[in-house]
């Protein structure tokens, strides 16, 4: 028994011997390290990964247009597990590397203690897909910003979509009460106020379903009971093709509008072409309707390396974050955190990211994030709808 | 007198002890002091080597929040073994009283620390109290529900008080007197320093009464029961306590990360912590720590592997679990000595201790042996008939439709030995229960010494006095002989949780007591040189001496025997004839259920016949042998 425990516990410190070596590299090389916490690995290790060729495909493409200050750029990836634990300890790591600046994360729970640790080292952070409010709303940061839209920015979209351009009299919200899609239900429900206080439109359903489940029967005919005019799912897709498969097969007709993680090509083999056929979902533009000529590189690099193209808007906005590091790392002539962060906040015109400029607001939120209706067009692809 | 001097010698053994035993009780503990200098050295020495960075100091503290997360499982889990899967709930619970109070009344963190632990534990209480009856994987099932009401709870923001899915930030960290805990350093060491603290009272707990009463729990309920352990009380202690200790890590946890969100305290969490205390062995302090820190650094080390860590770690666990089934560093129980019990103040000699354990001649009654004392028993209500020590008027007990046993009238009288003797399924064993408390009756009263005890607790009987053996054996299998007689004396001993933390003088003498009766009861059944083997290694003969032995420790009036013949070959049988003589001798009253008709003739004063849950037949032993009634029922009537 001893003999064991002493085997495993050399072989921990032999671990972190060789670890934190690996970690030494860091140094005078010329190159300016920038660190991405991403989920790697954990539910969304799927937008981890194409975060990580995002953001590889840009360093090429800033490397081979001279990086920046006349040194290249180099990115380490750090793992934060799609947790918030994890994320404190990728956080900690990504400081223990002393690199420049760091991208990430995906999601606001986890971004939230990685955020409070990049602050308290004085390291300038952008999140590339983190929409709550409260991340930058109830705590002033001065190292924090974010490339992605806030979730406000999504419902105030969708309720002014639905009720001005659908003309939709009754409207339904269903989310899976994780904590986007809540985040994303409420933010959709303030925003529709107003226009219930004219009496425009009423809200006829607000619910949630259980994530994980398989047979969402009660839900749907509770939902389609009530009537709806369009039906918006602030959820993620293995639910949402799910919903809408089985709404279907219980009659219900109206417009399906996803969040935008219900919609991808996953959710269109769940659910069926001729069902996901039409359904609509509010969005960060894709990276193929996006027509600045970075946007162009951007797409044919990634199509030449990797075969494909990004499946969601998110990653897109990993590769933004770092423009915008680079960026202001340029405007600052400087490698200091402080110097970035000023330059972030004041002095970004003229930077811009794969999906167009990259200006911060004091908070450190995005200016201008532009919001697209997507419709599933009949071949399965995502189209802009057309009202 | 005789009172006053036993106490004196007790008193007198705390004295003298030290001074004749110094040699190696010295060299013992000096050994265990060095390995805790070394240990403590290490973790400070730590954060100061020259390649830790504050990463790999985080990763520590994360190890730590999970080596008190898998500590407080192992209450519940490892000692008491009560499936919990809702683990996290309290550890969430702590979080967010912290989380809460500080950011909206601005509480201390430092306040906050046994605030939450206060609070978890209360709501601990309040939650598992109506479920805590549930036994295996029904209770599992309702922890899963906990743990997933307390998410979700958290998720839908009632009164605006958690956050809602984004959960809350911008909580404060610790102050200690004047000194922030701030950095990763200041609260690695903040967290380790409660874990010390944290396994000092562990230790103690669990070599204490408390402790091995979980471990009773654990082995077998129901004997436990009935060796007089109040199960629900101590399930409920432990659920308490693990809540109090998860609430505690909750506490650091939040103002460490500085923001709390639900998505911190998922069902994965809850499994995560179980894997830390398998991995580690159940019931071992040092394997939850272990367990933690494999389960914290594990994938860390791997993490560059992507994806396949969690391969890799699934694997390693399905291995370990093939090759070392009881964990890491399971505790050790076989082989550690009367040491092992973590009893301060024992003789030298293990023999000295079995005479300490001799019932005061000076007190008469069977029932005073050493431990005895301050149990004060209800005031007499009851007019028993002249020389009866029990008697039950009427018992009946009904299944449904089924009247097993059948207005009874059984008369049990002082000092003598009564046997009930019947066909197979006559209802003696359900007569036995109800008599020990584990069934209640549906009607009918039974009066033992000058008080009702129908439809009292078994632990709450057998502090009366009562106490019994199965008919199919039930020890406690992993446990040694000495420890399962110790669980004798449990329900007469009043030390409680602080008392065996704080080692009161109280305490000490009162274990002290304990383990000297079980070695004069283990002495007396002739295993004392089994007294550090596991129950279970015992043959299946030296098993039935051991729970009489179990059960005579508990210094009863009454003792019941289930069937102690059986299995027995003929010189067992006699060898047992002879110690139950010996028994009454010494002032035991008995009560068997026999078949061997040999014992049963042998040693009976009186025997009672019962056949479909009727009395048949009543007498003594040579005229039953005679009766026709009994030999119809046992064979059945002839025809004619």
């Amino acid at each position: 028994m001893r003999k064991t425990v002493s085997v495993v516990l050399v072989c921990m410190l032999a671990a972190v011997l060789f670890l934190s070596g690996c970690a030494k590299k860091t140094g005078d090389t010329g190159t300016i390290q920038i660190a991405l916490q991403a989920p790697i690995t954990g539910d969304y290790a799927y937008e981890g990964q194409m975060a990580k060729q995002s953001v590889e495909v840009a360093t090429e493409l800033i490397n081979k247009a001279g990086g920046v200050l006349g040194r290249q750029i180099a990115v380490t990836v750090v793992d934060d597990g799609s947790n918030p634990k994890d994320s404190a300890i990728a956080a900690q790591k990504a400081v223990s590397m002393k690199v420049v600046a760091v991208i990430g994360s995906y999601g606001s729970s986890v971004t939230q203690p990685a955020a409070d640790i990049y602050e308290k080292n004085k390291m300038v952070s952008v999140g590339y897909g983190c929409t709550a409010v409260g991340l930058t709303m109830d705590k002033q940061r001065t190292y924090f910003f974010r490339t992605c839209g806030r979730d406000d920015a999504q419902g105030l979209f969708f309720a002014k979509y639905a009720v001005e351009t659908m003309g939709a009299k009754s409207i339904a919200i269903m989310h899976d009460n994780s904590t986007f899609a809540k985040g994303v239900a409420e933010e959709a429900k303030k925003a529709l106020q107003p226009y219930l206080d004219a009496k425009k439109t009423e809200i006829v359903y607000y619910d949630a379903i259980t994530p994980g489940e398989k047979d969402f029967s009660a839900a749907v005919t509770k939902l389609r009971d009530t009537k709806p005019d369009v039906w918006y799912f602030t959820g993620y897709y293995p639910e949402a093709g799910l919903l809408i498969r089985q709404a279907h097969d219980a009659g219900l007709t109206c417009p399906f509008i996803g969040g935008n993680a219900a919609i991808n090509d996953d959710f269109v083999k769940i659910a069926g072409l001729d069902v996901a056929k039409g359904a609509l979902m509010t969005q960060e533009p894709l990276v193929t309707d996006v027509t600045t000529t970075i946007a162009g590189q951007f797409r044919d690099l990634y199509q030449q390396k990797f075969n494909a193209l990004p499946s969601s808007p998110w990653p897109v906005y990993a590769a933004d974050a770092l423009y915008a590091i680079v960026g202001a790392i340029g405007k600052a002539n400087s490698t200091d955190a402080d110097a970035i962060a000023t330059a972030m906040h004041t002095n970004m015109t003229g930077v811009e990211g794969v999906t167009g400029p990259t200006l911060f607001t004091a908070q450190g939120d995005r200016k201008d994030v532009p919001y697209k209706m997507y419709e599933v067009a009949a071949d399965g692809k995502l189209v802009i709808h057309k009202p | 007198m005789g009172i006053t001097e036993n106490i004196l010698k007790r008193v007198g053994l705390g004295v003298n002890k030290p001074s004749g035993d110094q040699p190696s009780t010295f060299w013992s503990r000096n050994r265990g002091w060095l390995l805790l200098t070394i240990t403590g050295a290490l973790f400070a020495a730590y954060p100061f080597l020259p390649f830790i960075s504050d990463y790999w100091i985080d990763v520590a503290f994360f190890v730590g929040i999970y080596a008190l997360l898998g500590l407080s499982l192992n209450i519940v889990l490892g000692e008491v073994g009560l499936f919990d899967l809702g683990h996290t709930a309290f550890y969430a619970v702590g979080a967010y009283v912290t989380a809460i109070l500080n950011t909206t009344l601005h509480v201390p963190i430092i306040v906050l620390l046994p605030l939450s632990a206060l609070i978890a534990a209360g709501f601990a209480f309040l939650v598992t109290s109506p479920v805590i009856h549930l036994k295996g994987d029904y209770l599992c099932i309702v922890t899963i529900g906990i743990g997933e009401i307390v998410r979700l709870t958290m998720i839908n923001n009632p009164f605006n008080l958690t956050g809602g899915p984004n959960g809350i930030n911008g909580i404060g960290g610790p102050n200690l007197f004047g000194l922030a805990i701030n950095s990763s350093t200041q609260f690695y060491f903040y967290t380790w320093i409660i874990i010390g603290i944290v396994v000092f009272g562990l230790v103690r707990l669990q070599h204490s009464r408390i402790g091995r009463a979980w471990n009773y729990i654990r082995e077998d309920e129901t004997a436990a029961e009935a060796s007089g352990v109040d199960v629900r009380s101590y399930k409920l202690l432990a659920f308490v306590l693990g809540a109090a200790l998860a609430g505690i890590a909750g506490n650091i946890y939040a103002s460490k990360q500085m923001s709390v969100s639900p998505q911190s305290f998922t069902f994965i969490e809850s499994s995560l912590l179980f894997c830390i205390v398998l991995l580690g062995g159940l019931g071992s302090i040092p394997g939850s720590i272990l367990g933690a820190a494999v389960v914290v650094v594990f994938p860390e080390v791997f993490r560059q592997f992507a994806t396949y860590r969690l391969l890799f770690f699934g694997l390693a666990l399905m291995l370990m679990m093939i090759f070392r089934p009881g964990g890491m560093w399971p505790r050790k129980r076989e082989g550690t000595g009367l040491d092992g019990l973590g009893i301060r103040g024992l003789p030298k000699k293990d023999e000295d201790l079995i005479p300490l354990g001799k019932p005061d001649p000076a007190m008469l009654k069977p029932s005073t042996t050493a431990v005895v004392r301050g149990v004060k028993l209800p005031p007499v209500t009851v007019v028993m008939d002249e020389g009866m020590l029990l008697q039950t008027h009427g018992a009946t007990l009904k299944f449904g439709g089924l009247t097993a046993v059948n207005n009874f009238d059984l008369n049990v009288r002082t000092g003598k030995i009564t046997s009930l003797i019947g066909p197979n399924g006559a209802g003696k064993t359900t007569l036995f229960n109800m008599i020990t408390g584990i069934y209640k009756p549906t009607s009918g009263q039974i009066d033992f010494l000058g008080r009702d005890i129908t439809g009292l607790k078994p632990h709450t009987i057998i502090s009366y006095g009562i106490a019994r053996t199965f008919q199919n054996i039930r020890l406690f299998p992993s446990l040694t002989c000495i420890e399962n007689i110790m669980s004798g004396p449990h329900c007469h001993a009043r030390s409680g949780t602080w008392a065996a933390i704080m080692h009161t003088i109280g305490e000490v003498r009162e274990e002290r007591d304990i383990v000297a009766t079980a070695a004069y009861r283990l002495d007396q059944v002739g295993l004392w040189k089994y007294r550090n083997e596991l129950a279970k290694n015992l043959p299946y003969g030296k098993q039935r001496y051991l729970e009489i032995a179990r059960a005579l420790a508990t210094a009863p009036h009454l003792l019941i025997l289930d069937e102690p013949s059986s299995g027995l070959n003929d010189r067992e049988s006699e060898d047992l004839m002879v110690l139950l003589q010996a028994l009454v001798k010494e002032g035991f009253t008995l009560l068997l259920i026999e078949h061997d008709m040999q014992v049963v003739m042998g040693i009976s004063d009186w025997v009672a016949v019962m056949d479909m849950g009727q009395k048949i037949a009543e007498g003594l032993p040579k005229d039953i042998y005679n009766n026709q009634r009994v030999i119809e029922a046992y064979l059945g009537k002839e025809d004619d």
